[in-house]
């Protein structure tokens, strides 16, 4: 099966490595990077990648606002969206959602287990 | 002409005279005159140089010198004495001694007779003149006194229709007494009356009105109920006359002495046919009562007890609404200070009420939203919601404590929080609902100014710490080659350290949101035996890392509650982390959840050390590390049962350890069950914390 291409859209370089590592490590996914949501827009536009992960506080343009401007692009909009929060509050969650997410993970994440969680996350939007 | 000629000739004139006199029967001076005028005809008419008239005294019975012509030397015990003679005689006239009597008889009635001590023979037609006018005189001085006896009941009628009037007109109940009084002074010509009501807490009689002599001294003045007093008017309940109250005895003589009285009339005033008090007249220097005033006095009492009854009730009545509407002024200046809208309605959800502060967060005057439905003051989309709970309301019982509580965001983002509440008579029906709207725009942003202050710091403390873990992990599982065993093992301690530290700082934030008092929980219906056991499946890889068993007892039939079950899993694994971290090696963890009444009643013992009972109370204290050591290599943030303590009493419910050194430890939790009718609306007071758009 061709993996599949992840978006990743994080201001952290340490952390876009990691993610970068663990999704291509699972063999299920391999990713791009952008490191703010302007970035991430234009490259989504360029590379159509079949998912988006999304840190939800970045400068610039923070993640929610970047969902909610890609849910308003017809090109961009059918592309499912995970964020990436440091929960602290369900509000942050039910922001998420609320701009355009189909699923959320937590920081600190479990390297080995994230592809797994991702492709739930993913299965469960198709199922329905 | 002859004496007896002109007697003759004025025949006529003396009979219209007398006629015309006796019609001023009601003036004492034309019946003076009237009787002069009598005496002094009957002297002439019988040529005798004197003449006297006696009449029955109406009261007494007794006979009375009323007028005398001439120069009267006889002795006026022996005319009288003559007089009942010839009334005993029953003769219309005759001569005793010398002495002409004639009777002044009519319809029966004796009212005395005309005396006149001859002086010589007296012609038969002389005797026959003066009979006529005896009789003539008699005949009017009957028809004036019945003609008197008629205006006298005119008048008490008059009095009694005017102590009905003031009873119908709610004249006041003071009136209504004072009107008594006069009225029964004015009926049986009473020197002196008096209303007295009885205080049975005191034993006395109070003497609210009264009227005519001695009124300033005895109005407000009150008497002790002797035995006396109380046989004659309460026991008996009849009406009494004493008209010698010096030698009767029934009547005090501090009393008699007092007041100076000489005759008594008494009788009770019933209301709703028990005796209240009682209606007296007196007299000090005047004559006795008769029966007649009796009964007189009696209607009195009688229609004057009506009105007081009346008055009394009107009374009551007054004051009962003017204590209303006190009350409810008091009320309305204290809505009117507080600085939260409140808004009541009656059952039917229909506004009865609004202060001021309502009227600026709706921003509508009082008047626009009296009488309407609360439903059509909430936004189109509420008002099924705010319809159900006041139907849930109106099931629910006063003990029941339900409540419906929500944030609603108004037009220029004022945010409100609306409290609404039951509100139940004093036999627990329900009778509408009374809303509390208190503007929380404030708290909100400050929340919010927090929760983005907590929100940033969890960024920042965890994003290189998922960089760390997400590192050690990939290196660990072997994403990026093999590692040697000694590295292999160097990594482990960074990892385990790494998870330590996201503890630490998961715990430390819930430390600043419960200090911030931002802990919020996401409150839904939930089983607390399901959490309690996901907990455990959490725990039990590293309670059999350790060789510890964990127990689990439930019991009872598994009751829902309102909770936020993510915290109610956090406080169990932190009791469960806790137990296994102090629980020797082999020995076992036993978990219960019990139903009580009304509780839900979770406990984790351990088979460990205990606590010292100086210890006891600090376990729940932020960093506190107790003296005994641990027996895993784990060492907690000494956060978890504070926070565990802040969850559970945030929930309503309290936490507590029972423990002795040597003999293990057992923390439980307690958390509210709702009564059966909240269940569906005791949702209503914390679930519904999210706001909703426009106006309220």
């Amino acid at each position: 099966m061709k993996p599949q291409k992840v978006l990743i859209i994080e201001d952290e370089p340490d952390l876009r490595l990691i993610l970068s590592l663990c999704l291509q490590h699972s063999g299920y996914f391999d990713t791009i990077a952008a490191s703010d949501g302007i970035e991430g827009i234009e490259m989504a536009k360029q590379q159509k990648p079949d998912l988006i992960l999304i840190d939800a506080m970045m400068p610039r343009l923070d993640g929610y606002a970047t969902c909610r401007l890609m849910k308003q692009d017809s090109t961009l909009k059918s592309i499912p969206v995970i964020f990436l929060t440091a929960k602290t509050d369900q509000r942050e969650v039910d922001r998420a959602i609320k701009a355009g997410a189909c699923g959320y993970l937590y920081k600190p994440f479990d390297p080995l287990k994230l592809a797994d969680q991702i492709q739930t996350i993913i299965s469960s939007k198709e199922n329905l | 002409m002859t004496n007896a000629e002109s007697s003759s000739s004025l025949y006529l004139e003396d009979l219209s005279a007398v006629d015309r006199l006796c019609w001023h029967w009601h003036d004492s001076s034309r019946i003076d005159e009237c009787m002069q005028f009598l005496a002094k005809r009957s002297a002439d008419i019988a040529g005798a140089e004197n003449a006297a008239v006696f009449l029955t005294d109406e009261t007494t019975g007794k006979l009375k010198l009323r007028a005398v012509a001439g120069a009267m030397e006889a002795d006026k015990e022996l005319l009288k004495g003559y007089v009942k003679q010839v009334i005993a005689s029953k003769e219309a006239h005759a001569v005793v001694d010398g002495t002409l009597v004639l009777t002044l008889a009519a319809d029966g009635a004796v009212q005395g007779a005309i005396v006149v001590p001859l002086t010589g023979k007296v012609s038969e037609e002389s005797i026959k003149s003066l009979a006529l006018l005896a009789e003539r005189a008699a005949l009017a001085i009957s028809r004036a006194q019945q003609c008197q006896e008629v205006i006298k009941r005119l008048n008490i009628i008059e009095s009694l229709l005017e102590i009905s009037e003031a009873a119908i007109e709610d004249a006041g109940l003071s009136r209504a007494f004072r009107m008594v009084a006069e009225r029964a002074a004015s009926a049986v010509r009473a020197e002196l009356t008096a209303v007295g009501l009885i205080d049975w807490n005191t034993k006395e009689l109070h003497y609210i009105e009264s009227f005519g002599e001695l009124a300033d001294r005895i109005t407000g003045s009150r008497t002790p109920i002797t035995e006396g007093l109380r046989r004659l008017v309460s026991k008996s309940g009849e009406p009494v006359i004493i008209n010698d109250v010096a030698s009767d005895g029934r009547i005090p003589e501090a009393v008699i002495n007092k007041w100076g009285i000489r005759s008594l009339l008494i009788v009770p005033l019933k209301i709703r046919k028990k005796v209240t008090g009682v209606l007296l007249a007196a007299n000090r220097h005047g004559g006795p009562f008769a029966i007649r005033d009796l009964r007189l006095f009696e209607a009195i009492a009688h229609h004057g007890s009506a009105a007081i009854a009346h008055a009394e009730l009107h009374f009551n009545a007054q004051k009962a609404i003017t204590e209303l509407d006190s009350e409810k002024s008091k009320i309305e200046a204290v809505l009117a200070q507080l600085g939260d809208g409140v808004v009541v309605c009656d059952a039917d959800g229909v506004i009865i009420m609004m202060n001021e502060a309502a009227e600026k967060i709706v921003g509508l005057p009082t008047s626009a939203v009296i009488g309407k439905k609360i439903f059509d003051m909430h936004p189109p989309h509420h008002r099924q919601e705010v319809e159900h709970i006041i139907n849930q309301f109106e099931k629910s019982k006063p003990e029941s404590g339900l409540f419906w509580e929500q944030n609603i965001t108004l037009p220029g983002r004022k945010i409100v929080r609306i409290n609404m509440r039951p509100v139940f008579n004093r036999s627990g029906q329900f009778t509408g609902t009374a809303t509390v709207m208190h503007d929380v725009t404030a708290q909100v942003e400050l929340d919010e100014i927090k929760a983005e202050f907590i929100s940033v710091v969890a960024h920042e403390l965890r994003t290189p710490l998922s960089a760390l873990k997400g590192s050690l992990g990939l290196i660990l599982g072997g994403a990026v080659g093999n590692v040697n065993p000694n590295l292999y093992e160097l990594m482990k301690i960074a990892q385990n350290n790494c998870n330590r530290l996201i503890r630490l700082v998961d715990d430390m934030l819930d430390v600043a949101k419960i200090e911030a008092g931002y802990l919020r929980l996401e409150m839904d219906i939930i089983s607390v035996q399901d959490r309690v056991m996901n907990a455990i499946r959490q725990m039990q890889h590293i309670a059999d890392d350790y060789q510890i068993e964990i127990r689990t007892k439930v019991s009872g039939k598994p009751q829902p509650i309102i909770g936020d079950g993510d915290r109610i899993e956090q406080v169990m694994t932190n009791l469960l982390s806790n137990a296994i971290k102090f629980s020797p090696p082999g020995s076992a963890i036993d978990v219960t959840v019990r139903q009580l009444r009304g509780l839900i009643k979770v406990s984790v013992a351990d088979q460990g050390p205990g606590i010292a009972p100086g210890e006891r109370e600090m376990v729940f204290e932020k960093f506190y590390q107790g003296s005994i050591q641990s027996f895993s290599k784990e060492v907690g943030s000494g956060l978890g049962l504070a926070i565990s303590k802040a969850i559970v009493e945030q929930h309503g419910g309290s936490i507590i350890v029972d423990s002795n050194s040597g003999k293990g430890s057992v923390f439980s939790f307690l958390l509210p069950v709702p009564a059966e009718d909240t269940k569906g609306a005791g949702s209503l007071s914390n679930k519904d914390q999210h706001t909703a758009q426009d106006g309220a």
